[in-house]
This record gives C-alpha cells, structure tokens and sequence, in this order.
C-alpha cells in the first residue's frame, strides 16, 4: 500500500458518513456525546457530509482548557464515528457597535 | 533577495518572507524540535474607532473581551525576550494606540531589544504620542483605505461627508515625516490600502497620496475573508485591476516607493499548502488577550485552537504547555487542511508558503548571505 504524502493528504469522511442524511449525522454524534458526562451540554447543531461538525456549549470553558478539551473530543469522534470529523464551535459575531452598522454577518 | 524592493535606507521585503535570515530557526524547526516564534503580531486592545468595510477583526470575535493591563503588556515582553522573541507588530485586530499600555509596551521592548512595528489608523496618535514613540519604533503603517478623503472617509467611518477622520490622519502623518527627518530617526514610514475590487478607482489617488506625503513607501494588498467569505471579497475581480495596479507601482519616486503585493493578490485566496507551518515562526495575539496559532483562529468558531490567555497566566507558560505544541502539531498533521479550514490569506501566508515548499523540496530554504533587509525581524 502506497504511504499518503503527509505534506498534502489530509483525512476526510469515509463513504458510510457521506451516505447518511444531515439529521442522521447529527444523531449518530449526539449519541455519542450524551454518552459521556464530561460532555454534558455540548449540543451538536450541524454535520455536514464534508465531515465539519459544528456544537453549541452552553457553558463557558477557560482560554487554557478550551483547545486541548475539543481536541481531545474531536479525536474521540475520529476514531469512534468517522475518520474525517473535524469539530468547530458557533461562531461569535462581531461586538462592535460601530462596525455592527456595517451588517456584516458571521456565516456558518 | 527575493521581491525586495530598494528604497533609500536599504532593500524593503513587502511580498515575500525573510526566513533565511533567521536560519538557526528554521533548522531547530526543520528538526522536529518546538522553537520561539521569530515575529509576533498582536494587539493591545480589540477596540477601534475606525469601521472599516473590509476589516477582518469583524470575523475575529472571541468568547471573551478581556482589558490588557500595562502590567499585563510589560510582562509579555519579558517574557517575549526571554524566549527569543525578535520582532512584534502591533497589528492584529485593534487599534492599539488607544490602549494605555502602547507606550510603555513599545518603550520596555525598545529596551528589552525587541523591534516594534505598528500599523494604526493614526487618528489617536498624535504629536505627543508621536514623539514618546517614534524613536523606538522599526516601522509604522498608516491605514489608508483610499486617496481621496471622501472615499476614505466612506469605506474606514461612517460616511463620505466624515472626512474629519482623513484630515486628523494626514496631519498626523505629515508630522511623524516631519519628525523622522528632523531626528533623522531610522524608523521607515509607509501607508496601505487594503483593496478590495470595489475600491478600484481609488488605486492611482492611493499612490500620488503616498508620493505627496512623502511617506517611503505606499502598499496596495488583498483583503482577507473568512473560508465561508463573510466579508464577501470577490477574488475573481482583481484581475481586471492589474493594469491600474501597475499604473501606480510606476507612480514611485526615488523617496517613495509604491509597492504591490502581488504574489498574495495572484493567489485569489487559495494557498498551496495544505500544513499550516507559519504560526510556529509568526505567532499572533488577540486585543482580548486570547493566544491563538493565527488570527484566522481568533473567533470562538476555533476554539479547539485557542492556547490561553496572556492576561490570565504568563505567557511563557502558555509558550511552554502541551496546548502549545499540541496545537502547533495539529496544524501540522492530516488533521488540518489550511485550503478549507481557514480563512484566506493570513499573515503567516509567504512563511508557511516557504515552508511547505521546504518539506516538499520544491524550494529548499537556505541561509541568507549579504546583508540583512529592513525589518529583518519582521517576518
């Protein structure tokens, strides 16, 4: 078997992930999240047949602690749902007032 | 040199990157082991004044705003000095001269032997300010949307009849020209447009602009958008614009320099790399203190990117914790597709360019021979 060049391959979703429908993708991770209490209100909110899923947490979680916790979280998805899972948060609009009067809006 | 453009105090690298001159870091990187960043870009403050239409801090909120302290700012040069930190923009995203710890912040690594650039709208930066900072300052940026205070006054406030803002602006920048011949100070003065297809007509006003304020360069660059274009810059719109461009470039004069950059506006937002390297050499910092790998990761979409706090721990612990490298390797591995999960066009692009050519052996990196270009500590 030929070795994927690390400098350009990057993992994506495998067929299975593809196949099902968003409602079914958000299903199977919620299902996997609720599982476990160190996830306890992280709502997962779009899964995208790309493999980019995107949650909710309702809870604030400290600068230093957030990135390794969803890291960590991420790669339980990987290895137990899809290879090609990649986690993201819902965006945070821009608070200025100032540039509010501009109506750019954060897309998803 | 590659891209260097020679103006009258030495050769000036706008559109490309000066890692050869800082080869020990790029050998220690090259060899798996974590190094200090060369170049850090940062912000003292998320505020601005300004509401400019192509301004990426729109895209760039975080979960939380927290006050930088001057203690807070002293500190991170200290501790940026003894990691080895050579040159720190204060760019990002705010408008750091509002802060109360831009003058100390520029004064202790002046001191600390760290250069400082800063680009500003320079609307709150005036001649008192000027005069504690210039002297120590490697360069200044002047925000300039466009050439005409009209134009300028619509795209960066709140509307063409508004052009009190372009007029504090030149005032202010005539005298740091002023000052820096009076001084003969080294730092090197330049403005910027930050071009977006929709400003078109305004490139030749933005350079006889450069060319009368007598400023020492002038420098037309893309805009960035997120990956899911929020700003919605039309990238394949710039073309039509090269000949306008070029018609400016030929508007430089032995005193000011009229530069495009021309290897990002022919990449149209699409990098050629797929590992996202940079960061490791070019780190940046939020407004709102927030440590993150890039200012593409600032907004709380990325939180699985974000390191710390410098406000809240020191950053020398944060530089030295398995989140750092944890999440310097994470940009580096499979894991992570700079084409599709970023936005486009980050500081870091002509660094992690290099690199990825490096690791590709398309174009190994070499050390640099001759003598260094101006703001060699400035990635």
């Amino acid at each position: 078997m030929v070795k994927p060049d690390l400098n350009t391959f990057t993992y994506t979703p495998t067929n299975n992930w593809t196949l099902f429908t968003p409602e079914e993708r958000v299903e199977k991770v919620q299902a996997y999240i609720d599982k476990k209490s160190v996830y306890a209100d992280i709502k997962v909110t779009v899964a995208d047949k790309n493999g980019h899923v995107v949650v909710r947490i309702d809870h604030s979680i400290p600068a230093n602690e957030r990135g390794l916790f969803l890291l960590e979280m991420e790669q339980e998805l990987k290895k137990n749902i899809d290879v090609g899972i990649t986690i993201w948060l819902e965006p945070v609009g821009d608070k200025s007032k100032l540039r509010q009067l501009r109506g750019v809006e954060v897309k998803t | 040199m590659s891209n260097a453009v020679q103006t009258q105090e030495g050769a000036l690298i706008l559109d490309s990157h000066k890692l050869a001159y800082h080869y020990d870091r790029v050998e220690q990187w090259d060899s798996g082991k974590q190094i200090a960043p060369v170049s850090v870009d940062m912000a003292l403050t998320r505020s601005c004044g300004a509401m400019c239409s192509f301004c990426y801090a729109m895209v760039q909120e975080p979960q939380e705003r927290v006050s930088i302290k001057t203690s807070d700012a002293l500190n991170l040069v200290d501790d940026f000095a003894k990691i080895g930190v050579r040159g720190v923009s204060l760019i990002s995203d705010g408008e750091s001269t509002l802060s109360k710890a831009y003058v100390p912040f520029i004064q202790h690594a002046s001191s600390a032997g760290i250069d400082v650039g800063n680009a500003t709208n320079g609307w709150e930066w005036e001649e008192d300010k000027i005069e504690q900072v210039l002297p120590h300052l490697t360069w200044v940026r002047f925000t300039c949307a466009a050439g005409t205070p009209e134009e300028y006054s619509r795209i960066m406030f709140k509307g063409p009849e508004h052009t009190e803002v372009f007029d504090r602006a030149i005032k202010n920048i005539q005298y740091a020209v002023a000052l820096k011949k009076k001084k003969n100070l080294k730092v090197t003065l330049g403005i910027q447009m930050v071009l977006m297809p929709e400003f078109a007509n305004e490139i030749i006003p933005f350079a006889k602009l450069a060319v009368d304020l007598g400023v020492d360069y002038g420098v037309i660059k893309h805009c960035s958008d997120d990956e899911y274009g929020s700003l919605g810059v039309a990238y394949e719109k710039y073309e039509d614009m090269y000949e306008s461009l070029n018609e400016a470039e030929a508007l430089s004069t032995e005193q000011t320099k009229v530069i495009v950059k021309w290897d990002k506006i022919k990449d149209k937002g699409k990098p050629s790399y797929n590992r996202f390297y940079g960061p490791q050499f070019l780190l940046q910092i939020s407004g709102s203190g927030l440590v993150a790998p890039s200012g593409m990761f600032f907004n709380a979409r990325y939180s699985k990117l974000h390191m710390g706090n410098f406000v809240d721990e020191r950053f020398s612990d944060i530089f030295n914790s398995k989140r750092y490298t944890t999440i310097m390797n994470y940009l580096a591995s499979p894991n992570f597709d700079a084409q599709t999960m970023m936005g486009t066009l980050p500081i870091q692009h002509y660094v992690s360019t290099a690199l990825d050519n490096h690791k590709k052996g398309v174009e190994k990196l070499v050390p640099a021979k001759g003598d260094s270009p101006l703001h060699v500590n400035f990635l």
